[in-house]
Parts: structure tokens; sequence; C-alpha cells
């Protein structure tokens, strides 16, 4: 197409003259090329074509309400740790208040405090799902949504997909629940079964 | 609470927002410039993501991590770039390590991965023209290309992003974005001649 090698450079250009995002000088040397060139301007046409029909193509439903929903959930989940956490400072300080007091002898018995509570934390149930093949985008990221859970990863070769449920660290019965809720929809899920760990 | 305004009409409000605003609000913890950037960036970056998977739910799954990753992280943007090269930036990421993930569980059930349509004959420009009137064709030829070329018509013919931003969120020099174009056109002419050859 082009000859010289300022040509060819030009001629890398035409894409985004043809996006309508070059500017100053790289657009009069593009826009000149298209010009004085047949093929820089078949060029140019193809992609201006190529354009207006990618920008036409439909790309589906992203998941709006339901993808903020669930994003907000996630958010709310990661400020309650911190909120418990301010909680349990406050009321470890009145502990400690009270503490001194009773050290400086005020009540002559001794003070026992029960072991904290450990929450196991860190892990989280993944389940394996086959959904119906004809259940709706919105069907299953609705349910999804319902279990609090996510897809981690799939399909595989035989349409699996594994969930992870997002409670489970903090709730163990969360798996359990999720799959429950799974297979009282075999409108949508065909198969739900808790991954081996 | 439900998506502000600002969601209902996305593709304005993407170029319309004063992003680096509304980050330094996320990063001091205010969930409704959270949701303001949600929904100005929610279907651009969503449609990035689905021209790269083909998979409608691995995408909602990854702009997920994504927005996630902005509310975490925000106040870690320095300004370097725009704030949406940065946000693109973040999903390409994403994006890719989900397809390598994808790719190891393809490989472990073997499975081919799929192969970039060639590109080295020359084809006739006029029937590649007239099939981009075809958006059947043009669909066809865009899921048969390897996910680099998809990306980088993507960006430039659908996001309308100049070459410099492309570099940006593909962390390349320039010349590499333009090489890459020169190639995915290559592909998609080639691709798409076959097709209109065919028909006749």
């Amino acid at each position: 197409m082009a000859g010289s090698d300022r040509d060819k450079e030009v001629e890398q250009l035409l894409p985004w003259l043809a996006n309508e995002s070059l500017e100053g000088e790289e657009a009069r040397a593009a826009d000149v090329l298209a010009k004085q060139s047949p093929a820089a301007a078949q060029d140019l046409e193809f992609m201006r074509g190529l354009r207006t029909q990618m920008k036409s193509m439909e790309a589906g439903n992203s998941p709006g309400d339901l993808g903020w929903r669930r994003l907000q959930q996630q958010i709310a989940r990661e400020r309650a740790p911190r909120m418990r956490g301010t909680r349990w400072q406050n009321i470890a300080a009145i502990a400690a208040a009270i503490v001194i007091l009773l050290q400086a002898g005020v009540i002559g018995y001794q003070w026992t405090q029960e072991p904290p509570v450990i929450i196991a934390g860190g892990e989280r149930a993944t389940l394996q799902v086959r959904f119906v093949p004809t259940a709706s985008e919105t069907a299953i990221r609705e349910l999804l949504q319902q279990i609090d859970g996510s897809i981690v990863d799939g399909p595989g070769a035989l349409g699996v997909y594994h969930v992870k449920i997002e409670d489970a660290a903090e709730d163990p019965a969360a798996a359990a629940k999720a799959l429950a809720a799974l297979r009282a929809r075999s409108d949508i899920v065909l198969q739900a079964e808790e991954e081996a760990p | 609470m439900n998506l502000p305004q600002a969601a209902q009409h996305r593709t304005p409000a993407a170029q319309d927002i004063d992003g680096e605003a509304l980050l330094r609000r996320i990063a001091a913890g205010e969930e409704g410039a959270m949701a303001e950037f949600y929904g100005a960036f929610e279907s651009p970056i969503y449609r990035f993501i689905l021209s790269r998977m083909n998979d409608p739910f691995e995408a909602a799954d990854i702009l997920n991590e994504v927005m996630l990753e902005v509310w975490r992280g925000a106040g870690r943007f320095q300004g370097r770039s725009t704030v949406k090269s940065w946000i693109f930036g973040i999903a390409r990421h994403k994006t890719i390590d989900r397809l390598r993930s994808r790719q190891r569980n393809a490989a472990r059930a073997g499975e081919e991965p799929s192969e970039d349509i060639a590109d080295e004959d020359a084809v006739d420009p006029t029937e590649a023209i007239a099939a981009t009137e075809n958006a059947e064709f043009v669909r066809h030829c865009l899921d048969r290309m390897s996910a680099a070329h998809r990306e980088v018509l993507h960006l430039t013919f659908f996001e309308d992003l100049t070459y410099g931003q492309i570099a940006e969120i593909a962390g390349c020099p320039e010349g590499t974005v333009k090489t890459r174009m020169f190639h995915a056109k290559r592909a998609m002419q080639h691709c798409l001649a076959k097709l209109m050859g065919r028909r006749e």
C-alpha cells in the first residue's frame, strides 16, 4: 500500500483516523494519505464500516442493578469486621477500666474472663454446579446473588461451574444452605455438589 | 439502595463524570461515590471483559472483582493515567488472569486452545468492505480471533480510545498497539473476505 517509511508510519494511524481520535499533525497526515492512496482509502473505508458494525452489535446485558447489589453486599461484609472490631475495642477499654478499679481493691474477689471465641476464617466453600442449558443469564445471576455465591471457575468440558460461597468463612452452615437453595431450583440447576477439599 | 440515575444512562456518564474526584470520595469510604462510579463504568468495563472472555457469567464475575478492587484501592490511584485507562487496565489484568486459569483447565481437560485466524494471504478489499455490513460475519470473525486482537479492535472501534490510551491499558509501547492493530485488521479482512467468498 504505502511506499516510503513515512507513509507506512502514517498508514498505521488509519484505524485512529477511523475512530476520530487522531489530532493535529497526525490527523492531517493520515487524511492526506487516505486522499492520495486508493489502497489507504479502501483501508479506511473498511475500518469505518467495521467500527459502525461493532458499535451496533448487541453486547448482551451487563449485570446492572444485580451486580451493584452483589458489590454492596461485599462492601458491607468488608466494613463489618472493622465495625465489630471497633465495638469490641470499646468494650475491651471499658473492661480494662473495670479491671483497674478491681485491682485497686474496691471489690475483693477475683475476676475471670472467658476465653475469646475464635471464628474459623479464611476458608471458603466451593460448590460444583451445572445449570439447565435453557436457564436465563438473569435467573442464574439472581440465584447466585441469593446464595451469595460467585463463579470462580468454569465452565469445564461438562459445563460445570465452580461457585464460591462468600459467607462460608463466617458461617459454617452457609455452604449447606446454599446447596439446599440450589437444589431447590431444579428449573435453573441441573446438579449441585459440594467440592471435595 | 438502587443505582443512581447515572447508572440508567451509562455510556455518557463514563465520559462526563469527574473520575478523579469520585476516586477520592471512594477512598474516603463513601459508598454513594462507589455507586456513581459503578453506574458510569459498569457497562463499558463489562463489554470490554466480554470482548475477551466470550462468557457472560465470567465477565460478570470479573467485573465484580474489578469494582471491588476499585473500592479497596481507590486511594492508590496516582493520576499518572486517566481514570478510564486505569480501570480498563485493572479489568485487563483480571481478565488475563482468568484466561490463564481457563487455559490451564483446558490443558488439563485435553482441550485445544483456540487459534487465531491466519492473516498471511492477500484479500480482496472490496469484499472485506462489503462484508462489514453483515453483523453475523463480523461477530463470527471476532469470535474466532485471539483475545489480544479482539481487545485492540474493541478498544479502538467500540470505545474509540486513542492508541496512547490503549498502550496505557495494555502496558505496552504504542508501537506494539499499532502492530497488533495491523495484524488484527488483516485477520479480520481475511476472515470476512473468506466468508463472502463462501456465500458467492
